[in-house]
């Protein structure tokens, strides 16, 4: 049975490798890139703010969907009959899992 | 403080993903985690704490990966953050004697880890199980497994 190698000490071949590694030079971060990631705050106000807004545009277009089709009575979908998009269905639950994931997006940006 | 460790925690990132932009995505996660981990970090070994925050980070981004994999696209001068190395910087990375970099991105992510942290780093084993959350055993054999195969690419 050979022994464990993970018991064993490194042997000397381990020694030329972990030598040729060592000499890897450090590698210098672009100019200003540290101080642009550490000042994340507007970036994630950016994305916020376009985040917020397809989340309004997509709001505004279920919106005008149900005003469009007040006759319907199914409380779980909507049937958008405006015009070519008759065959359309919206589900009133889209608008709930699009606030959920807005929710996880500013929490991933970090807000609280 | 970021700044000061900038340099070390941009050779880590860089030496871990192989290339400028996953670094610097890399770094933007983990700023972000130090941030929100800033009031729970304890004084003592900052660099292991970064190691730590850098190596996991990385490790969950290559889970992710494997889950859902995707193309990567290549380098564009507009997805650059301004300032980046240019070419001959780039090339000079690629150059390292015997093409080191390249061969370590061939080591499996635990490996290339583990070997990454012990030397380049210069992390001790006793530092790197507690970075990685492993046995001492277990980042020893990850160490002399990834030499080995960087050993023999080196002679093959």
């Amino acid at each position: 049975m050979s022994p464990d190698p993970a018991l064993q000490p490194d042997e000397p071949w381990e020694h030329e490798v972990a030598a040729a590694l060592r000499g890897m030079p450090e590698i210098e971060p672009p100019v200003g890139f540290i101080d642009r990631a550490v000042d994340h705050r507007p970036l994630h106000a950016g994305r916020m703010a376009a985040a917020l807004a397809a989340v309004a545009l997509v709001a505004l277009g279920a919106s005008l969907s149900v005003g469009a089709d007040t006759s319907s009575d199914d409380a779980g979908s909507v049937e958008v009959v405006d015009g070519l998009a008759a065959s359309t269905s919206v589900d009133a639950s889209l608008l709930d899992d699009v606030g959920d994931g807005v929710l996880a997006l500013a929490r991933q940006l970090g807000f609280p | 403080m970021a700044e000061d460790y900038g340099r070390f925690l941009y050779s880590l990132a860089y030496r871990l993903c192989g290339n400028h932009q996953d670094a610097q995505d890399l770094v933007q996660e983990v700023l972000l985690r130090v941030r929100r981990g800033l009031r729970s970090y304890k004084p003592g070994n900052f660099e292991g704490w970064l190691s730590r925050i850098t190596t996991n980070t990385f490790l969950d981004r290559v889970r992710k990966q494997q889950r859902r994999p995707t193309v990567p696209l290549p380098d564009e001068p507009d997805r650059i953050i301004e300032g980046s190395p240019g070419v001959e910087t780039e090339a000079a990375a690629r150059d390292l004697p015997d093409d080191l970099q390249r061969l370590l991105l061939d080591l499996p992510p635990d490996y290339r880890a583990a070997v990454v942290l012990s030397d380049v780093i210069g992390h001790s084993y006793a530092e790197i199980a507690d970075i990685l959350d492993v046995p001492v055993g277990t980042v020893r054999s990850r160490i002399h497994r990834g030499r080995g195969r960087l050993r023999e690419a080196l002679t093959s």
